[in-house]
């Protein structure tokens, strides 16, 4: 290859025009004729019996097409991510507030809204598990009738942790709490369900998981797979809340009993109220170093509260535990992961999976550890730090690690780190001054023993234009236009020439689920592969024709290139010609990610071997007599193998430090006996353009070695890691306060010691 | 909505009919009869016009993504003036005699983009794209509006819009950058601001067009269900709110558009006051500011500010752009929201309030309008007509502090203001006012009564926050807890004492950004 035409340049995505000017179609812009409006109906309470459901009334109204409960869900009547204890309508039992009871469809939102007020449901209410200290408890009263509130229950176990800290010159044990978090994504869930032409159904779906989707669209509908499709229209956004299912489900059901077309797009409290959260949790931290500050053990509990169901409990705590130990060489390392039933709201993935709350706690301890040596921060990082070759607790061999510290010095160099002394740290009567730092890493892709994989359809035409099918859902991270740019790298051709099909089952291979940092790596080495075959195509062709040597031929800039010059064919050219005399331009590619086979003793389960390191440092102001605290600067320095798109690589980053910021300080679903009292965006005050600081970024471009495409690797889940740990220590810097609990409201930062407050 | 009661063109000039409401979109005019009237401007676009561009986030008037732009005539009748606003929250009706401006207007004819769309399209101001539409119509009533704004015009122009994907920065980028496109010359929507800037002649036809929509007699719409009705004179408003006591007296909607979309809420009958000529006038006295209740924040605050700048911060902070250009000053005081913002600062500047019952009018101190949760001293058939604020007396020491969560849009946990005058170190007159701690912003009578006629050290202000605990006994929500709200109130007590004894300041403003 010769020097990259289109990978590594700022590149807007292809749907951007679309966009700017209003005409991008998102689920609630679809157009249908005789479209239908599908609701859902919520208890009010978060737990109760059924003792009445009768929609006969609901269902011989004017203006309703379909009404629907769970006796008339032709086929299984639950959700599956992992397990199927979700039911799409709840049977006898409502387990949490965002429980749908029924569905309709009518033909407007008022008739919809009068039909379910018609349905009568008579509920008696049950006393709630809301503390998921008190669930635990043997004996207590069991959130789902037979099965334990503990629905997990795992213990990991690397060395001798009694051992180290019995010999440790220094122990910090601390309790930290976590919130609910939402992912406040813009666009609510919704899905748009029409009956097609062969009776199947197909289902246009705001989602992560089109393929999984439509997985579960079937199975509730008792309908072969075969029958059902579903299409990605534009995506406003999900940030882990829309890879579990959520009302797609019922809008296929709803169209299928109407036999007519239905949308279902969810209100924005009804988002609020029904998707999964990020965990809360409570972690108890055990680390135990020499006096010099090597790290000797970590030992830890993480009691995440659940919900009623599964969800992703077991796969989020998976993740959280694998890194419970931070970017540390430490060898003894002992985590309990714990994930209760509860009648609070559900919990899955968002952004960091399980990683944020770990680091939150990681690294605090790290800062506490540092005062407690009286070392610097930097010091001790620099001191415990992975690198390449580094062996974790885990098993893992590190194959590039390199990051880890660079990130560390270059952050450190970027804020000078070492002069933060020097800076006024009273600007102001009021106010006090700090700097933190918190460094992470985190995995990319499923982990090793899943089944990693994602296809493609690549098609070039005798114009000389290219669609591109992909399963991978967009939902702003940008993977459609990091396809189409290695597909046109690839080529030779401009952006303009590929057009990119938003994923649609009945079109694309599977690419499961846009999630865990991984569309870039497998999604785009299979673009890669399917791109290569149609290139070598067009080259073995060109070499043909000019009889010049099939290894000084390349493609590039929309032409032919002969050592690296422009030569008089052009790529449409060689696409016509290839037409005409009948070569296939048209390749499929699907690619596994492969574990490495040499590292026999990985001992963690589904653990992730390709990394994100990164490092963050904050400098905040905290307001002594109000406790607000004012995020002035933050670096980040993030590691993205090489950079397919930079500007989408920025995008994430500043997009992850935005929601690291709410993550730290402002967010937070207050649930009271199940209830949440604040599903607004007006009352879960996620930041706005003021809050957010100056950024002062740097990628480090360190090719990843790990089967990621021309180096590249996720970058998408880093960035609002580390933000709420440095903003924390940044704290304790400024006033001298160690905070444990999440989001540092100014109610937790109050009373500042020293502050000279007449009240506190 | 029926096809006959919805026709466009342009109209020859004739009178429009009382019960057919009349504004511009995509250029031309548009009349419809006897709309529902609490139907709301996105539900219009979206549903009946199937124009998708503008998008749903909240129904709330938060997250922005419905943002769209009204051009009305400016005070004297030649120019235009645009606004961004929420057009969740905005009834149909009151569109009248306007222009709408949404995302779909601003590509050319030639399909190549207006300089907003192209810089946000150019520094990747769109991650998911869902909230650009709303991004797009803010950063174009900045764009018309001012000509080289800081970060913190921006952050401003930007605080009714949230995004969670890009962290903000690219647009911010985009609106620093947008300034510097081709535009196409005549074209009133590319012309930047300037503030000298000449009328051109497309704004020249568009200001001849919504002459020829203005009216003279009152807008009377009835769908059947709902009436609505917009007075063009305080008497004829004074006589339709005496003949239907229950009527809801609608000005910016920034509350009462809520009630529909959000409680679901049917409104039988609308009094809208924004076309009311008398409540629309705004004037300072020798000694006041006068402002009529249909005066939008975003006008009103300006001579407010002019005479105490203590109070930009304060409403700077208010809501968003958008809801401050549609809601009033008169809105916000008359609904008597415990968290309404204006209320403390206005309080402690002794503003008075005209009520206007029939032809009868009296004064009540703002002090005096709120007796509980939501109920105020009005009586049924009277209505909130003018606001009265003083002229700042020289030797007036004032200030008042915001806390929220966050800087932007947010409700306050607890807002307070103050107002000192001195003879020496003595206090001759102290008031002090509070949102966010009782049923109502109230005056702190206890603490003005234990400051009074002391001097103003650090014993008295200990003594003042002792006595804030008999007027307040503060409450935990979803915004704060009980125990800071009291601790804060008195903080900020504190925090007065020793701004007003230095020259220190502790905005927000002044420090980091």
């Amino acid at each position: 290859m010769t020097e990259s035409a289109i990978v590594g340049q700022w590149t807007a995505a292809p749907g951007a025009e679309e966009i700017v000017t209003g005409k991008a179609r998102y689920c609630p812009d679809i157009q249908l004729p005789g479209l239908l409006c599908g609701k859902l109906l919520y208890s009010p309470h978060a737990r109760a019996r059924i003792r009445k459901l009768d929609v006969r009334k609901a269902r011989n109204m004017p203006g309703v097409f379909a009404v629907i409960t769970h006796a008339d869900i032709p086929g299984e009547n639950s959700y599956l991510y992992a397990e199927p204890d979700q039911p799409l309508l709840v049977v006898d039992e409502v387990r949490f507030q965002g429980d749908a009871v029924a569905a309709v469809a009518a033909v407007d939102e008022r008739t919809a809204d009068a039909a379910l007020a018609a349905i009568e449901v008579e509920y008696q209410e049950l006393p709630g598990i809301f503390d998921p200290l008190e669930a635990m408890q043997p004996g207590a009263d069991q959130v789902v009738q037979g099965e334990d509130n503990v629905m997990m229950s795992q213990m990991y176990r690397a060395g001798d942790v009694e051992a180290a800290i019995a010999s440790a010159d220094v122990v910090i044990e601390n309790t930290y709490r976590t919130q609910w978090a939402e992912q406040a994504f813009l666009e609510m869930e919704g899905g748009v369900g029409l009956v097609d032409d062969e009776g199947g159904i197909t289902v246009y779906s705001s989602c992560q998981a089109p393929h999984r989707d439509r997985m579960q669209i079937a199975r509730a509908l008792a309908m072969p797979e075969s029958m059902v499709r579903v299409i990605t229209p534009y995506i406003g956004g999900a940030f882990g809340a829309k890879d579990e299912a959520h009302v797609q489900i019922h809008a296929g059901l709803l169209a299928h009993a109407a036999q007519r077309p239905v949308h279902l797009i969810r209100e924005r409290r009804e988002s609020m109220l029904t998707h999964v959260k990020r965990h809360p949790m409570i972690i108890d931290y055990t680390t135990a170093a020499t006096k010099e500050g090597k790290l000797l053990a970590v030992k830890a509990r993480v009691i995440a509260d659940a919900g009623p169901y599964t969800n992703s409990t077991h796969e989020v705590l998976n993740k959280c535990g694998e890194f419970i130990g931070g970017p540390y060489k430490v060898e003894n390392v002992e985590v309990e992961k714990i994930g209760v039933r509860t009648n609070n709201p559900i919990t899955g993935a968002f952004r960091g999976f399980g990683a944020p709350q770990a680091a939150f706690v990681y690294e605090s301890q790290m800062d506490d550890l540092a005062r407690k040596l009286g070392m610097d921060p930097l010091a001790i990082r620099l001191l415990n730090g992975v690198e390449t070759g580094t062996k974790m607790y885990t098993g893992v061999v590190i194959r590039e690690g390199t990051a880890m510290k660079a990130s560390l010095n270059k952050a450190a160099e970027m804020i000078e780190w070492e002069k933060r002394d020097q800076v006024e740290r009273r600007p102001a009567r009021h106010l006090r001054r700090g700097f933190g730092m918190a460094t992470i890493l985190k995995g990319s892709g499923l982990g090793r023993g899943l089944a990693d994989h994602a296809g493609v359809v690549l098609e070039m035409h005798r114009d000389g234009s290219v669609v591109l099918q992909s399963g991978a859902a967009d939902m702003g991270q940008g993977i459609v236009t990091v396809m189409a740019q290695l597909a046109a790298e690839r080529l030779g051709i401009g952006m303009s020439s590929v057009r990119v099909v938003r994923a649609d089952t009945a079109k694309s291979p599977d690419a499961g689920a846009s999630c865990a940092s991984r569309q870039a790596m497998v999604s785009g080495n299979a673009v890669l592969e399917a791109a290569d075959t149609i290139r070598d195509t067009l080259l073995t062709m060109a070499a043909g024709k000019t009889k010049i040597a099939r290894d000084r031929l390349d493609l590039k800039a929309g032409r032919l290139t002969v050592d690296g010059e422009p030569h008089e064919l052009t790529v449409k050219d060689l696409a016509l010609r290839a037409g005409i005399w009948g070569y296939p331009l048209h390749a499929e590619s699907l690619v596994h990610f492969e574990y490495p086979t040499d590292v026999p003793d990985v001992t963690y389960r589904f653990s992730q071997e390709v990394f994100q390191f990164c490092t963050q440092i904050a400098q905040v102001l905290v307001d002594c007599e109000t406790g607000q605290v004012t995020v002035e600067r933050l670096i980040a320095v993030h590691d993205a193998g090489k950079m397919i798109n930079p500007g989408g690589v920025y995008g994430q980053i500043e997009g992850g430090i935005a929601q690291g910021i709410g993550y730290a300080l402002t967010e937070e679903l207050i649930v009271k006996e199940g209830h949440t009292q604040n599903p607004s965006l007006e009352n879960y005050v996620i930041p706005m353009a003021f809050d957010i600081p100056e950024l002062e970024m740097e990628v480090l471009e360190i090719p990843e070695p790990l089967g990621a495409p021309l180096g590249a690797k996720g970058i998408a889940e880093s960035p609002i890691i580390p933000t709420a740990p440095a903003i924390r220590n940044a704290i304790y810097d400024a006033i001298d306060k160690p905070l444990y609990e999440l989001p540092m409201t100014a109610e937790r930062v109050l009373p500042v010691p020293d502050a000279g407050s007449i009240r506190h | 909505m029926n096809a006959d009661r919805h026709s466009q063109g342009a109209l020859p000039d004739t009178i429009c009919p009382p019960d057919t409401i009349r504004f511009v979109l995509d250029g031309e005019l548009v009349e419809i009869r006897n709309p529902d009237p609490t139907r709301t401007v996105l539900q219009y676009l979206r549903e009946d016009l199937r124009k998708i561009g503008t998008k749903e986030g909240c129904a709330e008037g938060d997250c922005g993504a419905c943002t769209v732009a009204i051009a009305e005539l400016d005070q004297s009748d030649s120019r235009l003036r645009v606004r961004a606003i929420n057009s969740c929250i905005q009834f149909l009706p009151t569109l009248d005699g306007k222009e709408l401006i949404t995302v779909e207007n601003l590509r050319r004819d030639d399909g190549s983009l207006h300089p907003v769309q192209e810089a946000m399209v150019d520094y990747h101001g769109s991650q998911c794209g869902f909230c650009t539409p709303g991004f797009i119509m803010s950063l174009f009533a900045l764009y018309k509006n001012n000509a080289e704004p800081g970060r913190r015009e921006i952050d401003d122009a930007l605080a009714g819009n949230l995004c969670r994907c890009t962290g903000y920065r690219p647009i911010i980028e985009a609106a620093q950058e947008m300034y510097g496109y081709r535009v196409v010359k005549d074209s009133w929507l590319e012309e930047p601001f300037a503030a000298n800037g000449k009328c051109g002649a497309d704004e020249k036809k568009k200001v001849e067009v919504l002459k020829s929509a203005t009216r003279s007699a009152m807008l009377s719409v009835d769908d059947g269900k709902r009436r609505f009705f917009s007075p063009r004179s305080v008497d004829e408003l004074a006589s339709l709110v005496e003949t239907c006591p229950d009527a809801v007296i609608l000005a910016g909607g920034t509350d009462v558009g809520l009630w529909v979309t959000k409680q679901h809420r049917e409104l039988s009958t609308v009094v809208y006051t924004g076309n009311v000529e008398q409540l629309r006038e705004l004037s300072v006295t020798k000694t006041h500011i006068d402002i009529g209740a249909a005066v939008s924040l975003s006008d009103a605050m300006l001579p407010i500010i002019e005479h105490y700048p203590e109070f930009e911060e304060l409403f700077l902070r208010f809501a968003s752009p958008p809801i401050r250009n549609a809601g009033t000053l008169g809105g916000n005081i008359a609904n008597g929201s415990p968290i309404g913002d204006s209320m403390p600062a206005l309080m402690v500047v002794d503003t008075t309030l005209v009520l206007r019952r029939g032809d009868q009018a009296r004064e009540v101190s703002l002090s005096d309008f709120y007796l509980d949760y939501q109920k105020t001293v009005l009586e049924p058939g009277e209505f909130l007509e003018r606001i009265l604020v003083p002229l700042r007396p020289s030797d007036t020491q004032v200030q008042c502090y915001k806390v929220s969560k966050r800087f932007d849009q947010d409700i306050s946990a607890v807002c307070g203001a103050y107002s000192l005058r001195r003879n020496g170190a003595g206090i001759t007159d102290i008031r002090i006012a509070y949102g966010g701690l009782a049923t109502v912003p109230k005056r702190a009578v206890h603490c003005e009564a234990a400051l009074t006629g002391r001097e103003w050290n650090e014993d008295t202000v200990r003594a003042g926050i002792e006595a804030l605990d008999r007027d307040f006994s503060p409450i935990t929500d979803m915004r704060s807890t009980a125990e800071y709200r009291r601790t804060i109130c008195g903080n900020l007590l504190q925090r007065f004492y020793l701004d007003s004894s230095g020259n220190a300041s502790s905005r927000v403003y002044d420090y980091g950004r």
